[in-house]
């Protein structure tokens, strides 16, 4: 099992630092991930924990004053820390996507939606444009939206938060990844609304069998979505276990706080 | 006692268009609050929960429509009578933190309501301000801060604190926890839960969570679309007597804390919400897994299934059979009406 994750943290340390140069936060301090395909990993934690900046190091996003002090991110056993920018570039999109928590401030307000995906599918083939819009049309199918046609003409201001999230997963699936990053990917969203995406992730995680990284401070997604878990506290790893080990027997104390503080 | 009744309540934000065009937030609300109950709001974002609160609160100019507060139509009521009558009900906000102004201490966001009402002496101000603190859970030292110092648990405590400072009798909690790490949230909710106890406060909850309000709340109205389509004590909730097609699929996409029990199949109803649909029929119907043709052509109005429960539903006795099999093996129970 352990030489088929297709992404592998390992001992990843990201800080932040102060004007003078030191120290001031180790927002991630020595984590090590390990995400299968075909399965959803989830990352927990309470906010400002080091959750999201743990995902932005993976595609190598961290921007001063920030930085990766050192680690390994594998992506089926290359080194993507090492890559350049412009290798970057083929990697994030089109091996590793992302869906952030708020479709409407990561999708482009002035932009029409058929833009911004076939944008998403140009960026990493050399397709025509007509084919660009047609498996754009295709993947907006995909994510379960019933006009696509009409959704293609739309701006975000004219779709619901969930329909703006399906477009946003819809682009992450552009170029089929081998990992899914979905960065808190319902909290900003009603719940019916949730437990349709979340449906929805799940339906397409078994299609493409694509891995999936699922950050979230909501333990309810765990249980419901997750097959293994990483709890994170502070910028370190401090409890890891399948799904049904960390919520029948949780080792850790602070485990065992946040599953207290749900029920 | 009654303490708030609202009869006949709407509120239209453009009633200046032809009246095909008119698009209703809340329409025809017929609601009543208990003295010392929780009652809980659950819908949907945009389904008119919180315009429904301010419409009570008279923070919003109603269209249609009274408020009685103890049985007194407060809907014609003006500056000094409003005024006088604002130290009785409150608010908590959803993110306190845009709530205060930001050049103000704690101790003088909690101190200005106070001001507003009651002349008093600088000790005695600051000493009302110690009390209603330790009655949150925050120390003294909290009062010289600015909110910007404060974490979002704290800043809620200093919301609730500011909205008790006057001795209110009815608070309305508008999503007071939905901004929270799920850690703070326990707390906070306690502490709501608390306070009503030891100061005898009445709470209109307002939340698109049926799940966390389920542990609040004495009675749940479920709103959809502006209107009222159940309303149910919580033990019929927990004993799975729901009846409302739209309560059911509320109530079922909650996510289960037990990885052993998810299920397949989470999502009971169809498409989204619609917005600007008027119809003759229920406003539920397009998006209901039973919609039959009467539900095209006439609106359900709220009836009685037993004492304490309304629902409005045309198939509400049919539903009996079908929303109990989604709930759980409890078809013959409530069998009223």
């Amino acid at each position: 099992m352990e030489d088929q994750a297709v992404l592998s943290i390992r001992d990843l340390r990201t800080y932040f630092y102060d004007s003078r140069g030191n120290v001031a936060v180790k927002a991630v301090d020595g984590v090590d991930i390990d995400v299968y395909k075909g399965r959803i990993t989830a990352l927990v934690g309470e906010s400002g924990c080091g959750k999201s900046i743990t995902s932005l190091s993976v595609l190598g996003l961290i921007e001063r004053p920030g930085k990766i002090v050192s680690g390994q991110v594998l992506l089926k056993g290359r080194d993507i820390r090492k890559c350049s920018r412009e290798e970057m570039r083929g990697v994030r999109g089109r091996e590793i996507s992302m869906v952030f928590q708020d479709p409407y401030a990561a999708l482009n307000p002035v932009m029409k939606i058929g833009w911004q995906l076939s944008e998403a599918i140009l960026a990493h083939e050399k397709v025509s444009g007509e084919e660009a819009r047609e498996r754009s049309l295709r993947l907006l199918q995909k994510v379960g939206l019933d006009r696509p046609e009409k959704i293609m003409k739309s701006y975000t201001f004219q779709l619901s938060g969930g329909m703006c999230q399906r477009v946003m997963i819809a682009i992450a699936m552009a170029s089929n990844p081998s990992v899914l990053i979905a960065d808190e990917p319902t909290t900003a969203l009603d719940l019916t609304i949730q437990a349709e995406i979340l449906e929805e992730l799940n339906r397409l995680k078994k299609e493409s069998g694509m891995g999936v990284l699922l950050i979230t401070h909501d333990l309810g997604v765990v249980a419901e979505m997750a097959d293994d878990v990483y709890v994170m506290k502070a910028g370190k790893i401090v409890e890891k276990g399948s799904v049904y080990g960390i919520f029948e027997n949780p080792r850790h104390s602070y485990t065992k706080e946040l599953l207290g503080s749900i029920s | 006692m009654k303490l708030i009744e609202t009869i006949g309540l709407s509120k239209c934000y453009n009633e200046d268009s032809p009246a095909s065009h008119r698009i209703y937030a809340v329409s025809d609300v017929n609601l009543t609050i208990l003295k010392g109950e929780t009652l809980g709001l659950v819908g949907e974002s945009g389904c008119g929960k919180s315009t429904l609160s301010r419409m009570i609160l008279r923070l919003e100019k109603i269209t249609s429509g009274q408020v009685l507060f103890k049985g007194e139509d407060i809907t014609g009521y003006r500056y000094g009578h409003m005024r006088r009558l604002r130290k009785d009900i409150q608010i908590i906000f959803q993110n306190s933190g845009s709530s205060f102004n930001p050049h103000f201490t704690v101790e003088q966001i909690i101190t200005e309501p106070l001001a507003n009402y009651k002349k008093m002496s600088r000790t005695a101000y600051r000493e009302q301000v110690v009390q209603v603190l330790e009655k949150v859970g925050l120390d003294e030292e909290y009062a010289f801060r600015y909110p910007s110092q404060l974490s979002g648990g704290q800043r809620q405590r200093v919301g609730i604190a500011r909205a008790l400072v006057l001795n209110p009798e009815f608070v309305v909690c508008d999503e007071p926890v939905s901004s929270l790490d799920f850690t703070i949230r326990g707390q906070v909710l306690r502490l709501l839960g608390n306070l009503k106890s030891q100061l005898g406060l009445t709470y209109l909850f307002i939340s698109h969570d049926l799940s966390a309000v389920k542990r609040m709340c004495d009675r749940i109205a479920v709103m959809y679309m502006g209107s009222i389509v159940e309303v149910i004590p919580r033990e019929a909730v927990e004993s799975g007597k729901a009846r409302h097609p739209y309560t059911v699929a509320l109530l079922s996409a909650a996510l289960t804390t037990d990885p052993r029990k998810r299920r397949e199949k989470k999502v009971l109803l169809k498409g989204e919400l619609e917005r600007g649909t008027a119809s003759d029929g229920c406003l539920f119907n397009n998006r209901c897994l039973y919609a039959e043709p009467v539900c095209k052509t006439a609106k359900p109005a709220l009836k009685f299934v037993d004492d304490h429960h309304q629902v409005a539903c045309h198939l509400f006795r049919g539903m009996q059979g079908k929303g109990c099999r989604l709930q759980g093996p409890d078809p013959s129970a409530g069998q009223s009406a």
